[in-house]
């Protein structure tokens, strides 16, 4: 819990409904302990595939904030996603990335836990303990709630959470365009993991719709010939994108037919699984959505990309952005393709991602170098005085809210090539998750200007999550934070 | 887990043989392939840190693979961390020649300015020789430095090569790096590894 005043936060309340965003927000360490402990640990979190642990006794290590997992299938073919470590003393009882076990053993004292988190050994109980050992209380802990969509697994810590179902709301229309156009599952690749210096927000802040550095950062593509109006990559340069907010999530779609570049067979199962209104925007429409966040920080991409100077395949990532600290970034990235799809498309949709938005790839590279720079320069950034702001002003005056009575889909839907409105919701997501629980650290800022400066980012972003919150997590820190103010 | 292979030696090559076995009945020693591949490892690492990366090209197949699969921290360890089929780097021909296009324009912010790369590679055993055919292990270590920071990174590998002789000359037809790190320390892979 933290008991740190962050006056960056202040900054960031008071100027957001004028985008004047403090760059300090991407490397304060006041922040990101309250985004520790306010974010991710009571948020739903991606934390990987089904498909990664397939059969029973599968299991995989995973972040969740500061904390570590095991996310198995037991014996009997459930998930469980169980706290690494040992109810004595703390030890982590699994020690490598991924495999297969029944059981979990501590190399310290020995208690040994089966796959549900049982504790099942304690060796010299009798002599050690006697009867003053209740083993059903030495279970290891398991995550709050966790549930699954599309074969993509969430968790959550909070066990006041709302349920994922809820949390993800109207925007699984949209994720259905990334991991639910199957009937017999995903093929998934990876992850890769690599360390950035990155914060955590940027990549998120970028993705949710910032058209407006592709034709900058990723001009090297165009000069390559990788992307550009002849590859239909991100579309006619002159055209509009429609840039769309919708509860836990914002994205940009792009004028490029998601269903090209499958076979008919492959349609056929796309089809299958989609409303007439997801086929309509799909198929008829020929809208594809390029990148997409969901809060906090999960990216997901649908992108054309050539392995070959005449061939292009439909590529799908999914990435995480886990927080390490305020300046560093770990990296998880998968690769998924529907299993119709077959195995040979599979594996050059991965060569292909792998080459471009992959841990080596040609466009990924350009971003890490520049959000890297991004969150190095405003190192300090939080004195008196310090006027080290972003300007995410683009089209803030402008009315998001135009109809568009052709597109089926759900959210704010919102045309227009350039614009910084989606990073302003997503910001705004992250101010209400940390904002409204500690009125006295908000100090002078303006505890209405988050509420007031966009009132559908506020309230599409965050139905229940923070209220429930409020009387317990957010009440502690607000004293804390008060002693340590006064 | 899907594209995972039960055999636990993904690597799918044989140990070092004893020297005697090395190119047995092609009428060259083993000393003798070692130098050969020897010198081609080496003046192929100097191409690229010296960056010229047309006549580093030249030095490739046109059916060349380019792998640096994903590692995985696994129970069974060894070359079984490499069971998974995804890769920090996956090139064909067309990828590395447009890498190196891309290199070449004003705007690969990633290597602008260039990263300063040393390639050692050390530990040369030639596994397989024939005069069409050349199977190579060697360890690499890659030291990067880039712009004034003092921090340079270190990435540790063994790269596993099939070099073919093509008109007379030695190319580099397959490679996989089979780096020491699970998790990636530099961001994203801009230079050649």
């Amino acid at each position: 819990m933290s008991t740190q005043r962050s006056s960056v936060l202040d900054a960031w309340r008071a100027g957001m409904a004028d985008g004047e965003v403090p760059q300090g927000i991407f490397n304060d360490e006041a922040l990101f302990e309250l985004e520790m402990d306010r974010i991710f640990s009571r948020t739903w979190q991606f934390v990987g595939f089904e498909d990664e642990i397939a059969d029973p006794g599968d299991y995989v290590l995973r972040p969740i904030g500061n904390k570590e997992y095991i996310v198995t299938r037991d014996e009997d073919g459930d998930l469980r996603v169980l706290l690494n470590r040992c109810r004595h003393q703390g030890t982590p009882v699994c020690n490598v990335e991924a495999g297969n076990t029944s059981h979990f053993r501590c190399r310290y004292h020995g208690w040994t836990y089966d796959n549900e988190g049982e504790l099942i050994g304690v060796p010299h109980r009798d002599t050690a303990y006697g009867d003053d050992l209740d083993a059903e209380e030495m279970e290891l802990e398991r995550v709050a709630k966790f549930d699954t969509y599309e074969g993509m697994i969430f968790a959550n810590p909070d066990p006041d959470a709302e349920p994922l179902a809820e949390f993800l709301g109207e925007f699984t229309w949209y994720m259905d365009f990334f991991t639910g156009t199957t009937d017999e599952g995903l093929y998934v690749t990876g992850p890769t993991r690599s360390i950035t210096h990155v914060n955590w927000k940027m990549p998120l802040l970028n993705v949710v719709g910032d058209t407006y550095h592709g034709p900058t950062t990723h001009r090297s593509g165009f000069e390559t010939g990788l992307i550009g109006p002849d590859t239909e990559q991100f579309g006619d340069l002159s055209e509009h994108k429609l840039h769309i907010a919708c509860g836990p999530g914002a994205l940009e779609l792009a004028r490029r037919p998601y269903i090209a570049g499958h076979r008919d067979e492959v349609r056929d199962v796309i089809r299958r699984n989609v409303t007439d209104d997801q086929w309509t925007v799909m198929a008829d429409q020929g809208w594809t959505p390029n990148n997409c966040g969901l809060f906090p920080n999960v990216v997901m991409v649908n992108l054309s990309m050539k392995v070959a100077e005449d061939e292009k395949v439909p590529i799908t990532m999914v990435q995480t952005f886990v927080p390490r600290g305020p300046t560093e970034t770990e990296v998880f990235s998968w690769v998924v393709n529907q299993k119709e799809a077959g195995k040979a498309h599979h594996e050059k949709a991965v060569q292909a991602a792998t080459f471009t938005f992959g841990s080596g790839g040609t466009f990924l590279q350009d971003d890490i170098d520049i959000w890297s720079r991004l969150t190095e320069s405003g190192r300090g950034v939080g004195g008196a005085g310090d006027d080290r702001q972003m300007k995410l002003t683009m089209k803030l005056d402008e009315d998001h809210d135009e109809e568009n009575p052709d597109f089926p889909g759900p959210g704010r839907v919102y045309g227009v090539k350039f614009s910084e409105e989606n990073g302003r919701y997503y910001l705004n997501m992250v101010l209400d998750e940390l904002g409204d629980a500690d009125p006295d650290a908000a100090g002078g800022a303006d505890p209405d200007a988050t509420g007031g400066a966009d009132p559908d980012a506020t309230g599409g972003a965050d139905t229940d999550g923070t209220g429930t919150d409020d009387g317990d997590a957010g009440a502690g820190s607000a004293t804390d934070a008060a002693e340590g103010d006064d | 887990m899907a594209g995972r292979e039960a055999d636990p030696d993904a690597t799918g090559r044989p140990a070092t043989p004893d020297a005697a076995d090395v190119g047995a009945g092609t009428g060259r020693s083993e000393a003798e392939w070692f130098h050969e591949a020897r010198r081609f490892l080496h003046r192929e690492a100097e191409k690229i840190d010296d960056r010229q990366f047309d006549d580093w090209l030249a030095m490739m197949t046109d059916d060349v693979r380019y792998r640096i699969p994903a590692r995985q921290t696994r129970s069974e360890g060894g070359k079984g961390e490499f069971r998974g089929d995804a890769h920090h780097v996956d090139d064909n021909r067309f990828m590395l020649e447009t890498r190196v296009e891309r290199l070449e324009t004003e705007h690969a912010w990633a290597e602008q300015p260039r990263s300063r790369t040393r390639h050692f590679v050390s530990n040369v055993r030639v596994v397989e020789a024939d005069e069409g055919e050349m199977t190579v292990k060697s360890n690499l270590l890659l030291h990067i430095n880039r712009g004034d920071d003092p921090d340079s990174h270190t990435i540790s590998g063994e790269r596993h090569d099939t070099l073919r002789s093509v008109d007379g000359e030695w190319k580099l037809a397959d490679r996989t790096v089979y780096l020491d790190h699970a998790t990636l320390p530099i961001g994203t892979i801009s230079v050649f590894i």
